[in-house]
């Protein structure tokens, strides 16, 4: 290359000392296969020379150094946006962070031009198959494609036959694995067809990888990626448009919930398309037409973005077992009356025994050759092929012609393989040594097998678009899979261009006014539901931290507490599972109280304390991940994860007292931060109204209950006991500037039961509970029972009231009243799931 | 001599709890084909469906999908039939017509040969997987060079011999499997296991749902399987005298014979998954109850040629 003035070197008169750095730290190529960083003769390629001279400098020491430390820095950033993928072993699924090497790969324009080509036109094959083989069957007619490939393959979906989708597209996004051999050819691996994964992961590997070396990135000319999930959305929103016949037409995302492998993709690519995530229970199909089941009733949907596979989609019609699917979601199909991408019916063009059919099958549809080649493949139940690769399978690969559940196909144990018991179900395909991408790691650079994933893209007129980039992995060794779920790990992917770079970056177009109201997200019943109890569960959690810090102070402290407050503390402890059931109160044994206390804590499974809401809390928000601020969502997990660990003890030890109250300081430091964000930081949506609504109740229930244990035990004789109340009340310092050191009980009934200001006394929470109510979507009929369940004005009776009362009147009032209110809570609570959240309940069956 | 039979299939779902909404699917219309006709044919469903589309499944079958979306405690549906059957295989002669291998040489992919439709039932299906055992068992009648329609009769003979009948001894999720190991099961096993041993002969396999008269109006014994809805196979044999020109034959191993007039085809498929009379997934309903009765019986007078 001759350096350009923009592209010299510092030192214009030696070579570059950065490449010189990352060739001196890497392993040697490998004969017989493409190295990706170097050419022949082992000098690097043109475009990593680049790419080492826009390298940023040494922050200090050397360039090795400031590698090592960036690779640090994209773990960090992936565990701080908690990317996340699924894996399944023995022990069951388990989130484990995302991988990602710090190099990315990089792609000559000529290269991609090569694949782009290639790439659309196997996607327009693709297409054209489907429509040939669910309408006239030429394929078959005329021995181009082996009937057993569809019609024995439960992808081939019998139902879908005749059945045009509306705006006549199949196939909105198709993937292509790629590799490339020893002579820099390109190989198309595998096709995916149904919801290909790693959009969402591409998006953020870019993001990433990017910030990592801005100058590369903007002088090398990395064509941006955004474009192309602008144009699968446009898309699927122009065939929608068609279905919802002139309204503003309503696109979800289904995933199959949060224990599949991608649900971090799934909830990522919700936010970034602005497309509300659904399951299969939020939707529901009736009179053919399919709806999204919310606070506010059924609102129709028209198009699906899907990453539930074929098989799971409809129980009625597919497999009877699935759960993640929508009953006659298949009878709305039929009717066209909602757009899928893609379309269901097409697993069976995923077989890798297709691929050596579709030369002919090109050459017939698009009277083309086919640009990018398949590996060789042998179809075993033709019998010419069969004879042909029976004696040299040394060297090859078998794969398992229709794979069931999973997507590997591959035969790694040929022990006892009989494939003339049954050849149609066994597929043979050459093998190709992956080319070799450079990976920087513990101060090296070792060149690893590698595969590209790249993604076709209808634009609905007849034309595909690939996205430019992809999602490469690599392995850790020659295995055509590379899989993720087996120690694989990504890199974000570079397409170098000579032209000019698309900078279009997600900007919403030009709306219409009516397409504005008719954009209002959706609350789903079951976010809905979830939000209601993230409300909940954070205010228990922050009781529960307060009541646990004044136990332990009673305990610690050679506190003056009598005996009353003693038993109410104990009462308390029980009744908000912070101790067992049946354990003695303070009173009887402090130690075996305390040992109980601490047990608890930090226990998750076992008791009913902090560690286990703070798990239910985690639950809740894993369900609203694509809701929530990622702010909101790093805290709730950093809050369980940090008091987990703060707490570990082994076996058998319990947790002591310093190690459990700066737990619960930082807790409740947190608690504080995690409402800031709830109450200031969420759009005020039904959702977040559900949310404050179960705050409101949880707090109303959990203060009665206090305020009730201390009535009972007469613990509001002393003052000791007054403090403890105020504390739990979060109102120790207002009631000091209102009344100093005047602890008598009608102070405390104005101040914890009155006071419509104070946002923890009954009068406040009742304020605020009675403000948000008639905010829930409904009629005022509907709400208004909601409302008569709670006293009309104040708490029911006025400060005048109490007037000439003696103390024991003032406590009989306040504990007949926290009794009504305890009642009124639980009440609405039921009263509002089954009003909100009953469409997304009940379980269905198969008869 | 064709014989006008009356059929009466009531299903009756009794729920715990309310349903708060229903999906369902019927195949209970009889066909259409060269040896039935159908003269009359009703389906009420109680309480009626909001939504109710008819209409014809990939292998030609009338079917209904309906809906409920009213909370309901009992679903009743009442398919009755009034059909034409002819005498179908009066004319068989069994030793003549294509033999087992060269049926199944023609069906073998070989690229850029034309492509015959009945490929489709030589394959495996959900409820009949390619089991050795069915090839094990079925290649003493199927040899290569026998006729197919003489070869199927005797693996039926040979089925009806070695397998009992027992009513409730297996429900539509026992494995194939086991009700070869058990030697025992209901017509709906007969049928997938006489279905699966012709297809690993390379022979295409067709599962028929239908009804049959307790007692043919040829005479004979009483028949296995008039109280509840019945399945039986079909063989393709083409140009096999007596066979019409589909190739279809129907044989009912269950009761050892080649159907005559006393069966009515309702709906064919690859195994019962495709044809289920019918089924449903509901939310809510809690345990349910669930009672089939059907009534077959001779209509009217039987017509000779009709």
């Amino acid at each position: 290359m001759t350096p350009t003035q923009g592209s010299l070197p510092f030192d214009a008169g030696g070579s570059a000392p950065a490449l010189d750095t990352l060739l001196r730290h890497a392993l040697p190529p490998e004969p017989a296969v493409w190295d990706e960083l170097r050419g022949a003769g082992g000098a690097a390629r043109a475009h990593w020379q680049r790419f080492a001279d826009l390298l940023p400098a040494p922050a200090q020491g050397d360039l090795a150094q400031e590698l090592d430390r960036r690779v640090a820095q994209v773990a960090q950033q992936i565990r701080q946006d908690g990317v996340t993928h699924n894996v399944f072993d023995e022990k069951g699924a388990a989130a484990r962070p995302w991988s990602l090497e710090l190099l990315p790969l990089l792609i000559e324009p000529a290269d991609w031009a090569a694949i782009e080509a290639g790439a659309t036109q196997r996607a327009r094959l693709l297409e054209a198959m489907l429509a040939d083989l669910y309408g006239p069957r030429t394929l078959f007619a005329e021995g181009l494609l082996p009937p057993a490939l569809a019609l024995r393959h439960p992808g081939y979906l019998r139902p879908m036959q005749g059945v045009v989708p509306p705006g006549g597209l199949r196939l909105h996004i198709v993937a292509f694995d790629l590799v490339r051999d020893a002579a820099g050819q390109w190989w198309v691996v595998a096709q995916r067809t149904q919801g290909p994964s790693g959009l969402g992961y591409v998006l953020h590997n870019r993001l990433v990888i990017s910030r990592q070396f801005p100058d590369a990135f903007r002088e090398m000319r990395v064509q941006h990626i955004a474009s192309s999930y602008r144009r699968l959305l446009d898309t699927l929103e122009a065939s929608a448009r068609e279905v919802a016949g002139g309204a503003t037409p309503r696109v979800v995302l289904l995933t199959p919930g949060p224990y599949s492998e991608t649900y971090f993709e799934h909830a990522y690519l919700a936010r970034y398309l602005g497309l509300p995530l659904v399951e299969g229970g939020d939707l529901t199909v009736r009179d053919e037409r399919l709806f999204l089941k919310t606070v506010e009733g059924l609102e129709p949907v028209h198009a699906l973005m899907r990453r539930v596979d074929d098989d799971w989609c409809d129980p009625l019609e597919l497999r009877p077992d699935s759960q993640l699917g929508v009953p006659g979601l298949l009878q709305a199909a039929r009717a066209g009356s909602v757009v899928m991408a893609n379309a269901l019916g097409s697993a069976f063009l995923e077989s890798p025994a297709v691929q050596g059919f579709l030369p002919g099958v090109a050459q017939r549809l698009l009277g083309e050759p086919l640009a990018l080649p398949s590996l060789p493949t042998w179809w075993c139940g033709e019998r010419a092929a069969w004879l042909d690769v029976r004696e040299k399978l040394a060297d090859k690969v078998v794969r398992i012609t229709f794979p069931r559940g999973g997507r590997t196909s591959q035969v790694h144990d040929r022990q006892g393989l009989r494939v003339e018991l049954d050849p149609e179900a066994w597929t043979v395909q050459g093998r190709v040594r992956f080319s070799r991408a450079p990976i920087w790691g513990n101060g090296a650079l070792t060149p690893r097998p590698s595969m590209v994933r790249v993604y076709a893209i209808a634009d609905g007129n007849g034309r595909w678009h690939v996205l430019p980039g992809g999602m490469t992995r690599v392995a850790q060794r020659e295995d055509a899979s590379l899989s993720m779920q087996r120690g694989g790990t990504s890199l974000d992917t570079w397409v170098l261009t000579d032209g000019a770079v698309d900078t279009f970056s997600m900007l919403p177009q030009r709306l219409r006014v009516e397409d504005i109201t008719g954009r209002r997200r959706p609350v789903s019943s079951r976010t809905g539901e979830n939000l209601f109890w993230l409300g909940r569960y954070t205010e228990r959690t922050e009781q529960l931290v307060r009541l646990a810090r004044a136990t332990l102070g009673l305990i610690d402290a050679d506190s003056d507490a009598g005996e009353p407050v003693q038993k109410a503390v104990s009462a308390m402890a029980v009744a908000n599972g912070l101790a067992p059931w049946g354990v003695p109160t303070l009173v009887q044994a402090p130690h075996v109280f305390e040992r109980a206390l601490l047990a608890g804590l930090a226990d998750a499974e076992g008791a009913t304390s902090v560690a286990f809401n703070l798990r239910a809390l985690e639950r809740a928000s894993l369900a609203l991940r694509e809701r929530l601020s990622s702010e909101q969502w790093g805290l709730i997990r950093t809050m369980g994860e940090r008091f987990e660990a703060a707490l570990a003890v082994p076996e058998g030890a319990l947790p002591t007292l310093p190690q459990v109250l700066p737990a619960l300081d930082r807790l409740a430091l947190q608690l504080a931060a995690l409402t800031g964000t709830q109450t200031d930081r969420m759009t005020r949506d039904h959702g977040w109204r559900l949310l404050t609504v179960g705050r409101l109740l949880e707090r109303l229930i959990g203060l009665t209950t206090h305020l009730q244990a201390f009535l009972d035990s007469g613990a509001l004789a002393s003052a000791a006991g007054i403090d403890l109340l105020l504390e739990l009340f979060d109102s120790v310092i207002t009631f000091r500037a209102r009344y100093q050191r005047h602890e008598d009980l009608l102070a405390i009934t104005d101040m914890l039961v009155l006071d419509t200001s104070n946002p923890r006394a009954f009068g406040g929470v009742l304020r605020r509970l009675r403000t948000e109510l008639r905010k829930l979507p409904g009629s005022e009929e509907s709400i208004g029972p909601f409302l008569a369940r709670l006293p009309a004005e104040g708490v029911g009776f006025t400060l005048e009231e109490l007037r000439d009362a003696a103390e024991p009147d003032i406590a009989r009032r306040l504990r007949a009243l926290s009794e009504t209110l305890a009642r009124a809570g639980s009440t609405l609570a039921e009263d509002i799931a089954l009003r909100y959240f009953t469409l997304a309940q009940g379980l269905e069956q198969r008869v | 001599m064709s014989s006008e039979l009356e059929v009466v299939h009531e299903t009756r779902y009794a729920y715990a709890a309310p349903v708060s909404l229903a999906h369902h699917r019927a195949h209970l219309r009889p066909l259409e084909d060269a040896g039935q006709r159908l003269l009359g044919f009703a389906l009420e469903i109680a309480p009626v469906p909001e939504q109710r589309r008819d209409g014809q499944d990939g292998f030609g079958n009338g079917v209904c999908h309906f809906s409920l979306l009213a909370p309901h405690e009992t679903l009743a549906v009442r398919a009755a039939s009034r059909v034409r059957v002819r005498p179908r295989f009066a004319a068989l002669e069994p030793a003549a017509g294509p033999r087992c291998g060269e049926l199944a040489e023609r069906l073998r992919y070989v690229a850029r040969a034309p492509f015959e439709p009945a490929v489709e039932f030589t394959l495996p299906s959900p409820y009949v997987p390619r089991l050795e055992v069915l090839r094990h068992y079925g290649q003493r009648s199927l040899a290569p060079a026998r006729p197919v329609a003489e070869a199927a009769i005797e693996l039926m003979h040979r089925i009806h011999a070695d397998f009992r009948y027992e009513s409730r001894s297996t429900d539509v999720d026992t494995p194939l499997e086991q009700s070869f190991e058990q030697k025992r099961g209901v017509c709906q096993d007969f049928a997938h296991l006489m279905a699966g041993m012709l297809r690993m002969a390379g022979l295409p396999a067709r599962y028929v749902s239908g009804y049959l008269l307790t007692r043919a109006p040829e005479g004979g014994a009483a028949m296995l399987g008039a109280d509840a809805s019945h399945a039986w196979v079909q063989v393709w044999c083409p140009g096999t005298p007596g066979v019409p020109a589909d190739g279809w034959l129907d044989l009912d191993p269950t009761n050892d014979l080649v159907p005559g007039s006393g069966h009515v085809r309702v709906a064919v498929g690859r195994d019962y998954g495709d044809v289920t009379p019918l089924r449903g997934v509901i939310r809510g309903g809690g345990r349910h109850t669930l009672t089939v009765a059907v009534t077959t019986r001779l209509a009217g007078p039987v017509v000779a040629n009709a």
